[in-house]
């Protein structure tokens, strides 16, 4: 009698240590992130750890299988039965369903429990949860290949106006080497040749200062330089440095403006934005009139440059106020693809508002609301 | 040096009165198009084709290619040496035609268009 109540006790405590061990392994199991879940032998379920029933909202020991997206599932299966015959591991990545009917990615590794004798006797699966890390990885892939062809641009962007000062500075050499050519031609002639280098010398100037911006703005907020600025005066002025470049695109620039709007903004900023969307309308305008108006409204100035160009297709419009952002091919239209996003960061600074109004054909009007006090908001 | 006549076809108005100003102090004709349509609208109200064609490769309405194909489908105009200026990088494609690369020197510019002015008188 006192043997057979020796092994009872034992199978008691024997039965002690399996729950509590089974206990452990699910609490371990349950604290993880990852869903979790075991079958046996023949590939049927026998545990899911709770964030299964969280993420999936199932009921019930049913197949992993169940919860993964239709356009998965048949590779998924072929690699499950597949193991199932040759007691492999592996892993897939595959969506899983989630509970509110929503899909995310997740790599699932399947791994076989085998006995002291090296025979295997259930299955472990985990399925971690990488959505996240993908979306954050395609973000980045996307980030990169948009800087890189920013830096394509830009480096053809400084080639062109340095072209044209070297192709003068050269003929300027000529120039004055040529024997055959008289004083004041050789004094003409070089006068030409520098005022023209100087517009070059300018243009790039104009270009290091928007990489500079750029590089600026990615790292510190803005800073303004508010003065009391007649923002119809800097309207014309700006209108009147585009005057020739839009006649020669074949573009009739006309501004409509009451005689002053008195605010306090930062002036060369403002110029900025003004010479920036009146470079666009020139250069998507297609030759068509350009209409700049300005008017005074109740705290605010309103500003809108309207072209008759090309357009910018709805699809597009989101996103042509963003850095390095373009609605065309840099192919055939050259440029930076900044002016917008400076234009945009410069006039939200201001504590303003910068829009767009387009349809493809049909040309675009840019509209920007600027506070006339902006330090007061 | 023999004087040749040029069609330059540059959408950068600055860099296209650059290269047109050397030209022309050099003693050479020059008639400027902004892009492949103008060229290709210019060539048809001409009385004597150019000697060449200087094409810039991105413009806006009818790149460099584009021009080159246009040309090259016209019997008229097939035929018609052109050189192609680039400021982007270099590939096979660019690499098999007559090509510059920008920033263009003075020298490049003028050597080219007399080579392919003797080549062509040949």
């Amino acid at each position: 009698m006192a043997a057979t109540g020796r092994l009872d006790s034992r199978r008691i405590e024997l039965e002690r240590v399996q729950a509590a061990g089974e206990r452990r392994y699910r609490n371990l199991a349950d604290a993880v992130p990852q869903i979790v879940w075991t079958a046996d032998v023949a590939g049927a379920p026998t545990f899911f750890n709770q964030r299964w029933f969280d993420y999936t909202g199932a009921e019930g020991q049913r197949d992993w299988l169940v919860a993964v997206h239709p356009d998965e599932l048949a590779a998924c299966e072929a690699k499950w039965n597949a193991a199932l015959v040759d007691h492999q591991p592996f892993e897939i990545i595959c969506r899983l369903r989630s509970r509110i009917g929503t899909y995310r990615w997740h790599l699932t590794r399947v791994v076989v429990e085998r006995d002291g004798e090296g025979q295997p006797i259930a299955w472990i699966g985990s399925l971690t949860d990488l959505d996240d890390m993908l979306r954050a990885h395609r973000q980045a892939e996307r980030a990169i290949r948009i800087r890189d062809e920013f830096l394509s641009i830009a480096s053809h962007e400084l080639r062109t106006p340095l072209s044209a000062l070297l192709v003068q500075l050269g003929g300027m050499q000529l120039t004055l080497r040529d024997g055959a050519l008289t004083a004041p031609v050789k004094l003409e002639r070089s006068d030409r040749k520098i005022a023209a280098a100087l517009r070059h010398v300018g243009r790039l100037t104009k270009l290091v200062d928007d990489l500079l911006d750029i590089a600026r703005f990615g790292t510190q907020r803005l800073t303004l330089e508010l003065e009391e600025v007649n923002l119809a005066e800097v309207v014309r002025e700006v209108v009147d440095r585009f005057v020739d470049v839009a006649r020669q695109a074949g573009c009739d620039l006309a501004v409509e403006a009451p005689p002053q709007i008195v605010g306090r903004w930062d002036r060369t900023r403002v110029e900025q934005v003004m010479t920036n969307l009146l470079s666009n309308a020139v250069k998507y305008g297609r030759g068509q009139p350009i209409e700049v108006a300005l008017q005074s409204g109740e705290d605010a100035a309103h500003l809108s440059v309207c072209d008759h160009g090309i357009g910018i297709a709805t699809a597009d419009q989101p996103r042509i106020f963003d850095r390095f952002e373009r609605a065309v091919s840099a192919e055939h239209y050259g440029g930076l693809g900044l002016g917008l996003y400076i234009a945009r960061t410069i006039v939200e600074a201001h504590g303003g508002a910068i829009h767009v109004q387009s349809s493809p054909g049909a040309g675009a009007t840019f509209t920007v609301d600027l506070p006339i006090r902006p330090e007061a908001r | 040096m023999t004087a040749a006549s040029v069609l330059l076809v540059d959408d950068d108005l600055d860099l296209c009165e650059a290269y047109a100003e050397v030209l022309r102090d050099a003693g050479h004709e020059v008639v400027t198009a902004h892009n492949g349509r103008e060229a290709l609208a210019l060539l048809g109200e001409m009385s004597a084709l150019p000697d060449l064609l200087l094409v810039d490769l991105m413009m806006p309405l009818m790149d460099g290619w584009q021009l080159q194909q246009a040309l090259a489908a016209n019997t008229q105009f097939r035929g018609l040496p052109m050189v192609i200026m680039t400021a982007g990088r270099r590939s096979p494609h660019i690499d098999s035609v007559e090509h510059l690369q920008k920033p263009v020197s003075l020298e490049a510019l003028l050597e080219t268009v007399a080579r392919v002015r003797r080549a062509e008188a040949c």
